[in-house]
């Protein structure tokens, strides 16, 4: 871009960048807007949130306060970075402006406001516990390091993840002959957050912080192929998804490390670090993300699929964790290959039963 | 004389429905609606099973002869059911928020023989724009058949899904048999 010598981006340059990314083919703009874009933005933001939280880190601030610093806005990063690929994909074709767009063309793009909001407001409040038995902390299953979400939180999230579910929900005089499905759906896709986003914090809690990412980018993929073979903007969206979890998760694991060659106190475990962060990035938005892909395709399909592949696609990180409880005290060597093993032998029934290249592909 | 004059105004009465346009009803077993999608290594049939048609024919003036249709969306059908589920969702055809097509014939001009050209209006997603194609029909005392093919830019009604791996382009085939 020219720069004048004030410093302001002539007009002309930025015209000439959207004509030339008007003129991208139909894959150019795919791997752009799903893949490309949302992965820079939020590497950028990750790279903000790192360094802002390690400068504070360094003037002397708790390790609580730069690992909420650090968690908020890598949520608004994720939420930011889907919303940057809804934009890019929908703004050459929308009739309507773009705000209009992603917040009220369709039901399934309104729910990255409350997922947004919400994850910015708890992550925000959330607090670190040192000892799982604290007061305030979730009771139950025993932790094995520090970390979690308060209790009242989860009643937050609770209420979030209903909003989240009516959000999704379609409505309108073209949609009446599916209304009945609303009385199942809200409830199931509400369950199938909070139990994702609560067993997802098990996993955290119990050394698996660093890859419970891994487990949410599992559990985009059954979502992904239902959508795949009905409609492709929730398909497009559930690949941005993937591409800015993935980053994301590589820059947690980054911070993770880099916070444990700083951390002389044993009793500060940077996995409690990777725990905010992997929580409040991971846990809730994948999961809204997970079950708003997964209700999507259920509204605007004509298929019959069998219940068993939405119950993958709503509850796999679940499955998945729930697998993992009872080898929870063994090494990562252990159990990250069970979780991945259950995990492709979950996608690999949909996409059997799915058969999205097979002889009906298209 | 005078009874001579009655005589022939009654005629003259009595011919002028000839004279006047005339409605006939669809038959919809004879009609068909079916288009060809192509892309690189392939193409694929469709069509729509239910529509509806009106048409006044003025057989001394055909150009003056009206015909608009109605297409149900949800109707449609294709060579193969995971394309068929396809077609109705916001890629293609979207059939929840737009359930309905409609034509609307704007202009007719009769050529030789049986042949002609008609010019329409052809509301689709929502968004109307303007479609010419050449007719070909065939009357009888008991029926009147159109026929015509012709192609559509896809993309003209902001249906965009799969640009350069499907081709903008969409032929149409429209048979309509009305019976008399």
């Amino acid at each position: 871009m020219d720069l004048c010598p004030s410093g302001m981006v002539e007009a002309n340059s930025i015209r000439r960048f959207i004509k030339a990314a008007s003129s991208l083919s139909i894959d150019q703009d795919n791997f752009v807007a799903c893949v490309f874009a949302p992965a820079l933005f939020i590497a950028a933001i990750g790279a903000l949130a790192v360094s802002w939280a390690a400068r504070r880190r360094r003037a002397g601030a708790s390790d609580s306060t730069c690992h909420m610093d650090c968690g908020w806005m890598m949520v608004i990063g994720w939420c930011g970075s889907l919303l940057l690929s809804l934009y890019l994909r929908r703004w050459h074709d929308s009739p309507s402006g773009w705000w209009e767009t992603v917040t009220m063309d369709e039901a399934w793009t309104r729910v990255v406001w409350p997922m947004g909001l919400f994850g910015l407001v708890l992550a925000l409040r959330t607090r670190l516990d040192r000892r799982g038995t604290q007061p305030g902390s979730d009771s139950g299953i025993a932790d094995d390091q520090g970390g979690g979400i308060e209790s009242v939180s989860w009643m937050r999230a609770g209420i979030v993840a209903v909003w989240c579910a009516y959000s999704v929900m379609p409505s309108g005089e073209n949609w009446t002959d599916l209304y009945e499905l609303h009385r199942t759906w809200v409830p199931l896709m509400a369950t199938a957050v909070i139990a994702n986003a609560w067993w997802l914090d098990r996993m955290a809690r119990s050394g698996a912080s660093s890859w419970i990412g891994l487990v949410v980018l599992a559990g985009l993929g059954t979502p992904l192929l239902l959508s795949s073979v009905n409609y492709a903007a929730p398909a497009e969206w559930a690949v941005a998804a993937i591409s800015a979890t993935m980053v994301g998760f590589l820059i947690q694991l980054g911070w993770a490390w880099w916070l444990t060659r700083q951390t002389k106190d044993e009793s500060e475990k940077s996995e409690s670090v990777a725990q905010s962060v992997s929580l409040w990035m991971f846990a809730f938005p994948g999961s809204v993300m997970i079950a708003a892909s997964v209700t999507t395709t259920r509204f605007r399909t004509w298929e019959e699929y069998p219940w068993w592949v939405y119950g993958i696609g709503l509850f796999l990180p679940t499955i998945v964790s729930l697998a993992d409880f009872p080898i929870r005290r063994l090494s990562w060597k252990v159990r990250l290959p069970v979780a991945a093993t259950l995990a492709i032998l979950l996608i690999g029934m949909c996409f059997w039963e799915l058969d999205p290249l097979g002889a009906d592909a298209y | 004389m005078r009874r001579l004059f009655l005589m022939s105004a009654l005629i003259c009465v009595a011919a002028v429905p000839c004279l006047q346009a005339e409605s006939l009803d669809l038959d919809l077993e004879g009609s068909k609606i079916s288009f060809v999608g192509t892309k690189k290594d392939g193409k694929h049939d469709g069509g729509f099973k239910k529509f509806s048609a009106d048409v006044d024919v003025n057989w001394e003036d055909p150009a003056s002869s009206t015909l608009s249709m109605k297409i149900d969306a949800t109707s449609i059908w294709s060579d193969n059911p995971k394309l068929t589920n396809h077609l109705k969702n916001p890629d293609f055809f979207d059939v929840r928020k737009y359930p309905e097509i409609k034509f609307e014939a704007t202009k007719l001009e009769p050529g030789e023989e049986n042949k002609g050209k008609m010019t329409g209006e052809l509301t689709l997603l929502g968004k109307t724009e303007e479609v010419e194609m050449s007719v070909v029909s065939e009357a009888s005392e008991s029926m009147l058949m159109v026929r015509s093919e012709f192609k559509i830019d896809r993309t003209k009604w902001g249906m965009d899904y799969g640009q350069g791996k499907v081709d903008n382009d969409v032929s149409v085939k429209v048979q309509l048999k009305f019976k008399r």
